[in-house]
């Protein structure tokens, strides 16, 4: 007889690190955020919001797109349709790992 | 993982997610714009015939479009926090062909005011795009005033229904713009 797996099995390791919960949550809400955006909604350094982005590129999550302002360089991040995927997946394993607890 | 630590995940997730969509919306602006104009059309509708108050839709409508779409772009140049202007696009599309083919397929005073039930239902989507209730009030209200002139067919109702549409939607919008970010 199989068992339904433990609902924590579910949650993804890319997603469930706390900045990048974070990340995708802001994008899931907006087609695009800068980078000044995101650093400023999450609290983070550049150089720490730099290498967990770079984590969610990699993995098919994120897309970013690089422009320029006059001579200000700007980065727009927004969330694939797999990145959005991914967090709801989350979301729903971390809902049901309540659940299971709390009942 | 302990519960508390999926209880804290799930509301910080729930917090960024509100404050994102609180501040990527500019709810605001449309409905001044519009509201101001709507009153201009209850200008239209006594100073005019019929075809007035189309050729003056023609010309505001897509005009508004305009604006609205240049704050947005602006806006989120100005914040780092944008959303997709395509379904925004579509329902103004939407709105445009919709209110002048229910002027154009109606008949007697029904041809000035049955276009409001179109902007109403059209303002219903803006306000679900935006999933923004107070706004879906407003609309709501408009639709109801649409619903009652269109099918009671009063005196002077292109200028009363205009009238509404203008006071609903600018003092929504004046109440909204002290909470949402510019």
């Amino acid at each position: 007889m199989s068992e339904e797996p433990h609902p924590s099995r579910r949650l993804d390791d890319t997603v469930h690190q706390r900045v990048r919960l974070g990340i995708l949550a802001v994008l899931a809400e907006a087609d695009r955020a800068d980078f000044t955006y995101l650093r400023e909604q999450l609290g983070l350094t550049d150089g720490n919001l730099s290498r967990h982005l770079q984590v969610l590129e990699d993995a098919g999550y994120l897309r970013l797109r690089r422009s320029f302002e006059g001579r200000r360089p700007r980065t727009w991040v927004s969330a694939t349709k797999a990145g959005r995927a991914a967090l709801a997946a989350e979301v729903a394993a971390l809902r049901q790992l309540i659940a299971r607890l709390d009942g | 993982m302990r519960p508390e630590e999926a209880t804290r995940a799930l509301r910080e997730v729930d917090h960024l997610r509100r404050r994102t969509l609180s501040e990527r919306r500019s709810t605001w602006f449309p409905l001044v714009l519009f509201g101001v104009l709507a009153l201009g059309a209850a200008v239209a509708c006594e100073a005019g015939d019929d075809r007035a108050i189309a050729r003056y839709w023609m010309v505001a409508g897509p005009a508004g479009g305009i604006a609205t779409g240049a704050y947005a772009y602006r806006r989120s140049l100005r914040t780092g926090v944008a959303a997709s202007p395509l379904p925004y696009l579509a329902t103004a599309m939407a709105i445009l062909v919709g209110a002048s083919l229910a002027g154009a397929l109606t008949t007697g005073s029904a041809r000035a005011t049955a276009p409001y039930l179109v902007v109403a239902l059209g303002y219903l989507v803006f306000a679900w795009l935006d999933r923004h209730p107070v706004a879906a009030v407003a609309a709501a209200v408009a639709l109801v005033a649409a619903v009652t002139v269109v099918a009671t067919g009063p005196a002077h109702g292109c200028a009363i229904l205009s009238a509404i549409f203008g006071l609903a939607f600018l003092s929504t919008g004046l109440a909204l713009r002290g909470s949402e970010r510019w």
